[in-house]
């Protein structure tokens, strides 16, 4: 990288002072450990929350319970006060950060308030076997903080604790990993991501929020309808759903250059359609490896000719 | 490695860096623009997701293209040895001479799984046919296919420059010892542990050693290297490491823990559990390597948490209640003491981010925060910049296959 460093120079590409920057990070007498104290970080609360969780059912015998309690809350209030101190308030844009420790001081009072919840549930059984709405509160109340401090992690938090939400309440009603209201909700919860993503966009509200709602939302959706292809009787509904949605993640991967969306289309697009076609044509095994071997000619064929249209390594 | 790829990497690296560069807010868009123009790359690349379908339905293409034959013509163990030997150089030569060669294309997908496939096609064919051979002959065929995978994985990351070879590489290192014990029926876990400590340290030794040249190597045999270094790292932390070692050779290996016979083994390994994560860590600050600083964090919070299987120190809830506060404590210390620098750095360490890659979910708000240590991007003047022309520039090839 010296060489080219010093040919950019030369050439009037890099000024001198980004030249020397970067001539000292590639000689190693400057060295970011920016990601390996974050990691550090992150992996200590959390290290410490699952510690804080096993304490309080190991002692919740001896020790009272209101004890209990109003130390998780303290922690709890500590962490959401020092937020609010630090941080500026609502901002519909894009707020930076105050400091490294800000997001995950935020972090540990959303999982404290985890915590609360179920040491709550777990002793005085408030909800009892609704306890699943929990979930939706806390989900809710982790959307609020996310869009309030500007937190993409305490917005994946609270994303994935409503999709537990729903998952969690109709386990109860049917059997089977995918059961058909799974399913459902999954579709609704999947689209409404997406919808909430594009919404936020348009209305110019928190937009760099985009990619959590589009990666969660769009792997949701496609999981349920790749899971309802096999349906007997609603099969080519979910196939016809499936295609729709590969072809609106293909586009939006081709205008937005993000092209894991074409990776999601073609996968999920291409599992559905083989469970689809496999289990409606019943071909022998050679039919079957033809099947394979025309079909990844054809993906290959489409991928290149993708690529060539649109220059993806640019 | 091959000429094309020792010629046109050093353009990809460049072009490559540059994106990273404007993207960390040190460079301009119009000055990466200007980088890409005068280091296009001879070689054909695609983008990461594109790559990874690329392989993917090369080998979905290519396992149909063999199977068919041997479906139709219900072929036994020697027709699929045949169809196995007739396939592996026909994807070999696909891939070295039509795709690389020709079309110049650089970690596609396809033609990366082409040779990957070539390897495992001419393993399978030797060990296919050791099968009729009865139960003796077919556990020499199997290894006599774990040597070719291995050889022909090294063969890859010495002519190519592919990582992931190095990696398979290492991994049918790490094997070799197990799978040469139960071939010749000896059946002694603790010396085949041995055998795979010194195997994996040797070549990580070796890997760091190189490592050391490291500004005269090119990008990919410094990869290749990392990647052989870290995952010998990596298999001897889980070889030593009493926990893993349980649960991997015990539970999933199905191999009882011979815990009187191989007591004397406990007190090392309990030692290395400690050292490995603290020589990593002091190594990695004194090189300034990232890799080891990784290694380091990740190896220290597993002897954190499970350091308790060689000498009980407590109870788990209060044992990770501690190592939680203390690592956040840690981390926490560090980012104020690093911050409160001149310059906010302290020596070559600083903990703002320089040329720091998008990571999704984790803090990429900080990401768009000033940057200190990053000069304002300036657009260069025109008269002072020729693109296409000098020692160096040029090109003319474009990104397409």
């Amino acid at each position: 990288m010296q060489e080219a460093l010093n040919d950019l120079e030369e050439a009037g590409i890099l000024n001198r002072e980004q030249a020397t920057l970067l001539r000292r990070i590639y000689g190693r007498e400057l060295l970011s450990v920016y990601w390996e104290l974050r990691l550090l970080l992150y992996a200590g609360i959390l290290i410490l929350t699952t510690g804080l969780g096993l304490l309080v059912t190991k002692y919740f015998a001896s020790l009272g319970h209101l004890a209990l309690l109003a130390v998780i809350a303290l922690g709890c209030a500590g962490c959401f006060a020092y937020c609010l101190r630090r941080g500026g308030g609502f901002v519909a844009e894009m707020v930076p950060t105050p400091n490294a420790a800000y997001d995950y001081a935020l972090l540990l009072g959303c999982l404290l308030i985890g915590i609360f919840q179920g040491y709550l549930e777990l002793r005085f059984q408030v909800l009892a076997h609704d306890w699943s709405w929990w979930l939706l509160g806390s989900g809710l109340f982790y959307l609020l903080c996310a869009h309030y401090f500007d937190n993409r992690l305490v917005l994946s938090l609270a994303l994935s604790t409503l999709g537990a939400w729903l998952g969690v309440k109709t386990s109860f009603l049917s059997e089977g990993v995918w059961g058909a209201s799974l399913r459902g909700n999954g579709l609704i919860f999947g689209a409404l991501l997406v919808a909430a993503g594009a919404a936020q966009v348009r209305l110019g509200w928190k937009r760099h929020f985009l990619p959590v709602h589009l990666h969660l939302g769009v792997n949701i959706l496609f999981a349920a309808l790749v899971a309802g292809v096999d349906s007997r009787t609603k099969g080519l509904f979910y196939l016809a759903g499936l295609i729709l949605a590969a072809a609106g993640s293909i586009l939006y991967a081709q205008r937005a250059r993000l092209f894991a969306f074409l990776l999601y289309a073609v996968l999920y697009g291409y599992l559905g359609t083989t469970i689809f076609v496999l289990q409606h044509a019943h071909w022998q095994v050679e039919g079957i490896l033809f099947y394979f071997l025309s079909t990844a000619a054809v993906l290959v064929a489409a991928l290149v000719a993708f690529h060539r249209r649109f220059r993806s390594a640019e | 490695m091959i000429k094309l790829y020792a010629d046109g990497e050093k353009r990809v690296q460049v072009v490559v860096e540059a994106r990273r560069w404007e993207q960390a807010g040190i460079v301009s868009s119009e000055q990466d623009a200007a980088i890409r123009e005068r280091y296009r790359p001879q070689l054909a690349r695609v983008n990461l997701f594109i790559r990874i379908l690329l392989a993917l339905f090369t080998a979905v293409g290519v396992g149909a293209m063999v199977g068919l034959p041997a479906a139709i013509f219900k072929v036994d163990e020697v027709g699929l040895t045949l169809l196995c030997l007739i396939f592996a150089p026909l994807c070999a030569w696909t891939a070295d001479r039509r795709l690389i060669h020709d079309r110049h294309l650089y970690r596609c997908g396809a033609e990366e799984m082409l040779l990957f496939l070539a390897i495992g096609l001419l393993a399978l064919a030797v060990a296919i046919l050791a099968e009729r051979g009865g139960y003796s002959v077919a556990r020499l065929g199997w290894l006599a296919g774990h040597v070719i995978a291995l050889v022909g994985a090294a063969l890859l990351a010495v002519r190519y420059g592919y990582a992931l070879a190095a990696l398979v590489a290492v991994v049918a290192l790490g094997e070799l010892p197990f799978h040469l014990a139960e071939a010749l029926r000896w059946h002694q876990p603790g010396w085949s542990r041995a055998a795979l400590f010194l195997l994996l340290a040797a070549a990580g030794i070796w890997a760091h050693r190189q490592l050391g040249q490291r500004n005269n190597l090119q990008r990919s045999y410094l990869w290749c290297l990392e990647t052989v270094r870290l995952a010998a790292l990596v298999g001897i932390y889980l070889d030593v490491n009493l926990f893993a070692h349980r649960l991997l050779w015990g539970s999933w290996l199905g191999w009882t823990s011979q815990a009187g016979a191989q007591s004397w083994s406990d007190p090392l390994c309990a030692v290395l559990t400690a050292l490995l994560p603290v020589a990593a860590l002091v190594l990695g600050i004194v090189r300034r390597d990232r890799l080891l600083l990784w290694y380091a964090i990740f190896s220290g919070s597993a002897s954190i948490l499970t350091l308790k299987y060689f000498f009980h120190l407590g109870y788990l809830a209060e044992e990770l209640t501690a190592a939680g506060l203390v690592l956040a404590g840690l981390a926490f210390g560090l980012l104020r003491w690093l911050r409160t620098g001149t310059d906010r750095r302290r020596g070559a360490f600083t903990a703002e981010p320089l040329l720091e890659p998008r990571l999704y979910g984790l803090d990429a708000e900080a990401l768009a925060a000033i940057q200190p240590l990053a000069p304002t991007p300036k657009v260069p003047a025109t008269e002072g910049f020729q693109p296409g022309g000098g020692a160096s520039g040029g090109g003319g090839a474009s990104g397409n296959f």
